[in-house]
């Protein structure tokens, strides 16, 4: 019974492991010229610490949108993936069609220029 | 099955023809057009609205041919419906009726779509997505009254519903469309959301989302207070679609603040698909319930019936006068609910004349708004659109057959007879009356003769009052641009002509007494989708 879970031990060691090297590789071989900027903590180009009431950009709110609804997408993907065996070819056909009309969308806000910062 | 021996059926045709017996090709319709339409929008950098606009037409007509064929086929030809596949067939359901007001529908949108066009133009908004948010409006409309589960109800209710959003803002460096939007939009979530949360709580009492379902489980049910608490959730959610006191704060606002072809489609096809999604809603799942939201409809009639008709007394701007009314023909159309399956055919027969009427008036009220924005496009950008009742004054005399047209219509919705108006009231408050709600008919009643009252005064600023001065200087205007504006009016002028003929054709059945083969028809359709109440 408890043979079953090996796998999730052996995929933790290596992650943990993996997370680790690169840490500590990091820390040994990358060069270092710390300054106020690059100490300081970041958050997406705003002043971390600040009054929460200001103007900024109404290009994020696109670009939150636009991200909201192909991550929604993804999610969508691992339930199915995980059921096509009993979905079958009309699950697989509802996808299809799913992210056909997606692609759509897609193409739609790519041409309108909608993914362009400027 | 209809994804059985896919290769062999699409060689020889027969997936087509099952497509087609499925009932469900006015959707299909749509959806492949608005998709195909999506990437031309995208892919015209010209703006070539024209072409888009007619396409969009086009399959907004096909729509409604698909779905009076198959009607067609079910009501006359007595072809019994294919079975859909069960996955499908737990999620959609192809009902008669719902095919009726699929098909009447996409018409009404065809309606403000033709309308628009010289308009939007006028105002520099003639953007292809203008037609796609109608399409994709019309086609959520036609998947909610097709649904048979709560999930595909509410996909399709939204998908209406955030389209409309839109619309209704989409004059947006105009402030009062901007805030109509916004307004449609905050109130329209709250009671989307209120759907929702009525949903889940049948979903919690019943375990299914399915229509049959959820009425298998209700009709064992002693009620308590979760059943009560569900109906009362769902009952406000789709009040609020419907535009019923106490939900309809929304209205004359949203009404007057959006565009005017927008304002006719949430007037005439939005009414009818809220009209469809009460009768869905509440004979289909909820069925099991009736003792319960009889009362509760019956009070939000009178109350839509009172406030509306109270409300657009004092109102001097047409379009917040038409949202005022359709609060009032809201309460009409619940009286026809509060009686039962035996209130439907009157009710159609009554929401049918209400609509025809209603495009007129529309159709009117855009031809001047067009005429008007034309002739001043070349002194001022500001548009003077037709927007009080004032302004209709001397019309009688400037444009006879206009005021003949639309004092027709506002006659007709009035209730006067020998018009088509008077017989559908006449026949839903016999409907009332006959199943012994004498309070609710006398209630009906005095909302009927104080309508009059405010229907009459636009009819009286047309033929009685005389022009005052300031309307004189603005006809001297018309007269000047007539030539400039010479398309759009011949294309109302015909939806005009198409409505007053439709109206007449109706008053010219009921006067010989052919109503009643009608109504046995109407209610051949609502017996076929009704069958065990």
């Amino acid at each position: 019974m408890l043979a079953t879970y090996l796998p999730i031990l052996v995929f933790i060691l290596l992650a943990t492991g993996l997370a680790g090297g690169i840490i500590v590789a990091s820390l040994l071989v990358a060069p270092r010229a710390p300054d106020k900027e690059k100490l300081s903590p970041y958050e997406c180009g705003f002043e971390p610490f600040d009054d929460a009431r200001r103007k900024f950009d109404i290009r994020f709110y696109l670009v939150a949108i636009l991200f909201i609804i192909f991550d929604l997408e993804v999610a969508f993907l691992f339930p199915w993936a995980v059921s096509l065996n009993t979905t079958g070819v009309a699950g697989l056909l509802s996808m299809l069609m799913f992210l056909g009309v997606l692609t759509i969308g897609f193409v739609y806000e790519w041409k309108k220029g909608a993914l362009e910062w400027h | 099955m209809i994804l059985d021996n896919l290769g062999t059926k699409i060689a020889d045709g027969t997936l087509g023809m099952q497509i087609f017996a499925s009932g469900l090709m006015p959707q299909l319709t749509l959806l492949i057009a608005g998709l195909v339409l999506v990437l031309m929008v995208a892919f015209d950098a010209r703006g070539r609205y024209r072409t888009i606009c007619k396409l969009g037409e086009l399959a907004l007509v096909a729509s409604s041919v698909s779905a009076i064929a198959s009607l067609y086929a079910r009501l006359v030809c007595d072809t019994s419906p294919i079975a859909l596949p069960s996955g499908i067939g737990h999620l959609l359901a192809v009902t008669p009726l719902s095919l009726l007001l699929n098909a009447t529908i996409p018409l009404l949108s065809l309606c403000g779509l033709a309308t628009s066009a010289r308009w939007l133009r006028a105002q520099g908004l003639a953007k292809g997505e203008f037609v796609l948010l109608v399409l994709f409006a019309t086609l959520g409309m036609q998947l909610m009254l097709v649904s048979n589960h709560f999930l595909t109800l509410y996909l399709g209710l939204e998908l209406q519903s955030l389209s409309f959003y839109v619309l209704a803002a989409f004059q947006r460096d105009n402030r009062q469309s901007a805030e109509a939007g916004l307004k449609y939009f905050l109130l329209g979530s709250v009671a989307s959301g209120l759907l929702l949360f009525g949903i889940a709580l049948l979903y919690g009492l019943t375990g299914g989302l399915n229509f049959a379902e959820i009425a298998h489980h209700l009709a064992g049910k002693t009620l308590a207070i979760p059943e009560q608490a569900a109906l009362v959730f769902v009952l406000a959610g789709i009040a609020f679609k419907l535009a019923a006191v106490p939900f309809h704060l929304w209205t004359p606002d949203v009404y007057e603040g959006a565009p005017t072809p927008v304002t006719m489609i949430f007037a005439t096809a939005g009414k009818l698909a809220g009209l469809g999604l009460f009768i869905l809603v509440l004979f289909s799942p909820l069925y099991p319930l009736i003792s319960q939201w009889q009362p509760l409809i019956a009070l939000l009639a009178i109350a839509s019936l009172l406030i509306g008709s109270l409300g657009a007394l004092r109102q001097e701007k047409l379009k917040r006068l038409l949202g005022f009314s359709a609060i009032a023909q809201a309460g009409y159309m619940l009286l026809g609910i509060t009686v039962g399956v035996s209130g439907l055919p009157a009710l159609l027969l009554f929401a049918f004349t209400y609509v025809v009427a209603s495009v007129g008036i529309f159709t009117i009220l855009l031809a001047f708004h067009e005429k008007a924005a034309v002739s001043s496009a070349a002194s001022t950008p500001i548009m003077t659109p037709l927007s009080t009742i004032a302004q209709l004054r001397g019309l009688s005399a400037t444009h006879p057959a206009w005021a003949g047209a639309l004092a027709l219509f506002i006659v007709s919705l009035a209730g006067i007879p020998p018009l088509a108006g008077f017989w559908g009231k006449l026949y839903l408050l016999l409907a009332v009356f006959g199943q012994g709600y004498v309070l609710l008919t006398l209630i009906a009643l005095l909302a009927t003769v104080i309508g009059a009252f405010y229907y009459l005064k636009v009819a009286k600023a047309a033929y009685i009052d005389p022009a005052d001065y300031s309307q004189g200087a603005a006809s001297k205007n018309k007269k000047a641009s007539t030539t400039a504006t010479a398309s759009p009016l011949q294309l109302n002028a015909s939806l005009a002509a198409i409505a007053v003929t439709l109206l007449t054709l109706l008053t010219t059945v009921a006067l010989i007494g052919g109503l009643i083969p009608l109504t046995k028809l109407l209610s051949r359709v609502v017996t076929a989708t009704f069958p065990t109440i």
